[in-house]
C-alpha cells in the first residue's frame, strides 16, 4: 500500500517535471524563434503577426473594458465604505488609481485574456496537431514553434501589456464615475488626484507583470496545443488544462513578482 | 540502385510490435504499394520513412542518406526530396488552397512573388483544380482536398511523394482520379511514389511492386501479377476481401468462455 503511494507520487512528480522542462524548452525555443531567427533566416511574421494583433485586440476589446470598468467601481464602493467612517473619502482616487495600476488592472486582463485568447490558442493549434498539419509543417521543413509559436508570442506580448494600459484607464473612469455618483466628488478633482498619485514605478509595475503574464499564457496554452494526444477528445482535456495552468502560473508569478517588488523576497 | 532502401525495421509502442523485420526497396520511378489491414502497421511504417518516427532497430536510406539516426535539425535536406499527401490533406485551414502550395515555395526559395503565383497555378493545372486557388480547404470536397494537398506534395518538385491512404473516403471516380494523378506524376514527371492504402482495386491500377504487411511483418511482396498469383491462404484472402481465413478480425487474445468466468 505504501509503495504503491510512493510509486505513485513518483510517477506524478516525473510526470510534473517532464511538463515543466517541455514548457521551458518550449520557452526557449520561442525566444530563438520570435527574437534571433528574423535575422538570420527567412520568417513571415509580418504576414502572420498583424492579423493575430488585430484579432486577439479586437476579440478582448470590450470584455476587457467591462472588466476593467467594473473592477474600478467595486474598488470605490468597497473602499468608500471605509474611507467615509474616517473622513477620507477624497483618497479613494489614489487608492483605486494605485490598486489598477500595479494589481488589478495587468491581473484582471490576464485572467480575460487566459479565458479568451489563451484557450483559442490551445483549442486552434491542438486541432492542427491531430489533423496532422502539425506534422506536415515539420515535413515541410517549417518548424512549427517559428511558424505557429512565435507569431502568436510576439502578438501577446504586444497586444497584452496595450489592454492592460488601456484596462487602467478604463478602471480609473469607471471609479471616477462610481465616486461622482455615490459619494459627490468632483470628476476633474478625482482625476488630477488619481494622476498625483500614480508614481512611474507603478506603471512599470504593472507593466512588467503584463510581459510575463503574456509570457506565461503564450507557453502553457502552446505547449498544451502541441502535446495534445487522442484526438478531440484530447484537445477539450488540454484546452481545460491550458486555462487551469495558466491561471494558476499567472497568480503564482504575480505573487512572486509582488512579493520582489516589495523587498519580501 | 534503389532510392529507398527498407533494412530490418523494427518498432514497438509499449509491449505491442507495431513492425518486425520489416524490409523492401524501391527502385526510381516506379510506385510501390503497401498494403494491409487496419492496424497491421502501414501508417508506423509511413511515420519512419518520411522522418516523423524512429524506428528501435533497423534502417532506412532515401536517395543514399540513412534518415533514421540524424537529429530533427539535421533532417531538412532529405525532407526537401519528398513530399507527402496525408490522409486527411493536413492542408492549414486558415489558408487559400492557393496560399498553402505558396507556403514552402516561399519558406524554401528566394523567388518573387510572381513567379510562385505562376508555379501555384502550375502545380494545381497538374492535379486538375486550377479553380479552386482561392478557396479555403473547408470549402472542398474530400477528393479536391486530397488533390489540393498533392499539389503542395510537389510543389517544391520533389523525387518522391508518399502517400498515406489517397483513396480513403472516396467515392469510386474520385478514387481513379487520384489513381490516375498517381500514374501521371511517375510517368510525366518522373516521380517515385509510395502509396498505403488497403483498396485492393487501386492498388491493382498503380503499384509496380506491392508490400503486404500483416501485424507488423512482410507476408509477401512482388509484382502485381506475384500477388495476384500467390497462393499463400493470408494474400488470397486479403486480394478477394473474406471474412475467414488466416486474417484474424476478432483481436482478443482470450478465449471467450475466460471473459465470462472471469466476470
Amino acid at each position: 500500500m505504501v509503495r504503491h503511494w510512493i510509486a505513485s507520487v513518483g510517477r506524478k512528480a516525473l510526470l510534473f517535471l517532464h511538463h515543466t522542462g517541455g514548457m521551458f524548452d518550449l520557452f526557449r525555443q520561442a525566444l530563438y524563434w520570435a527574437f534571433v531567427a528574423p535575422f538570420r533566416q527567412k520568417t513571415e511574421y509580418r504576414r502572420l503577426v498583424f492579423p493575430l494583433i488585430e484579432a486577439i485586440g479586437n476579440k478582448s476589446f470590450a470584455i476587457v473594458s467591462l472588466v476593467a470598468f467594473l473592477i474600478g467601481v467595486i474598488l470605490v464602493l468597497q473602499t468608500g465604505y471605509v474611507l467615509q467612517k474616517y473622513g477620507q473619502i477624497r483618497q479613494v482616487s489614489g487608492l483605486v488609481a494605485v490598486s489598477m495600476a500595479r494589481e488589478l488592472g495587468p491581473l484582471m486582463t490576464a485572467i480575460v485574456i487566459v479565458a479568451r485568447v489563451g484557450a483559442a490558442f490551445t483549442a486552434g493549434l491542438g486541432t492542427m496537431k491531430i489533423s496532422e498539419e502539425v506534422l506536415a509543417l515539420r515535413i515541410m521543413g517549417i518548424n512549427p514553434v517559428g511558424y505557429l509559436v512565435a507569431p502568436r508570442f510576439i502578438a501577446i506580448l504586444i497586444i497584452l501589456p496595450c489592454l492592460t494600459v488601456f484596462a487602467n484607464v478604463v478602471g480609473i473612469g469607471g471609479g471616477c464615475l462610481m465616486a461622482f455618483t455615490a459619494y459627490d466628488l468632483d470628476p476633474a478633482g478625482y482625476i488630477a488626484s488619481s494622476v498625483d498619485f500614480l508614481l512611474m514605478e507603478d506603471l512599470v509595475s504593472g507593466m512588467v507583470k503584463s510581459v510575463l503574464f503574456a509570457t506565461v499564457i503564450c507557453i502553457v496554452s502552446c505547449y498544451m496545443a502541441l502535446t495534445v494526444e487522442g484526438g478531440p477528445e484530447g484537445v477539450a482535456r488540454n484546452t481545460m488544462l491550458s486555462v487551469v495552468t495558466s491561471l494558476i502560473l499567472v497568480i503564482f508569478v504575480d505573487s512572486l513578482v509582488t512579493a520582489f517588488q516589495q523587498n519580501v523576497l | 540502385m534503389a532510392l529507398i532502401e527498407v533494412k530490418n525495421v523494427r518498432k514497438t509502442f509499449g509491449s505491442h510490435v507495431a513492425l518486425e523485420d520489416v524490409s523492401f526497396s524501391v527502385e526510381k520511378n516506379r510506385t510501390l504499394v503497401i498494403l494491409g489491414a487496419s492496424g497491421g502497421g502501414k501508417s508506423t511504417l509511413l511515420k519512419i520513412m518520411i522522418t516523423a518516427l524512429r524506428p528501435d532497430s533497423g534502417e532506412v536510406w532515401i536517395d543514399g542518406t540513412e534518415v533514421t539516426k540524424p537529429p530533427e535539425r539535421e533532417q531538412e535536406p532529405v525532407r526537401r526530396k519528398f513530399g507527402v499527401l496525408f490522409q486527411d490533406g493536413a492542408l492549414l485551414n486558415s489558408l487559400s488552397v492557393g496560399e498553402n502550395i505558396a507556403l514552402p515555395i516561399r519558406y524554401h526559395t528566394k523567388l518573387p512573388k510572381e513567379t510562385i503565383d505562376i508555379m501555384v497555378k502550375v502545380k494545381l493545372e497538374q492535379v486538375g483544380l486550377r479553380e479552386a486557388e482561392g478557396k479555403l480547404p473547408s470549402q472542398l470536397s474530400g477528393g479536391m482536398r486530397k488533390r489540393a494537398s498533392l499539389a503542395r506534395a510537389i510543389a517544391l518538385d520533389p523525387i518522391i511523394v508518399f502517400y498515406d491512404e489517397p483513396q480513403s473516403g472516396l467515392d469510386p471516380v474520385a478514387t481513379s482520379v487520384i489513381d490516375e494523378l498517381i500514374n501521371d506524376l511517375k510517368d510525366k514527371m518522373g516521380l517515385t511514389n509510395v502509396v498505403i492504402t488497403h483498396d485492393i482495386q487501386s492498388a491493382f491500377r498503380i503499384a509496380d511492386w506491392i508490400v503486404l504487411l500483416d501485424r507488423g511483418r512482410v507476408a509477401a511482396q512482388g509484382t502485381v501479377i506475384d500477388i495476384v498469383r500467390n497462393e499463400d491462404p493470408l494474400v488470397r484472402q486479403f486480394i478477394t476481401g473474406s471474412a475467414t481465413g488466416p486474417l484474424e478480425v476478432r483481436s482478443s487474445e482470450h478465449e471467450y468462455y475466460e471473459d465470462l468466468l472471469n466476470l
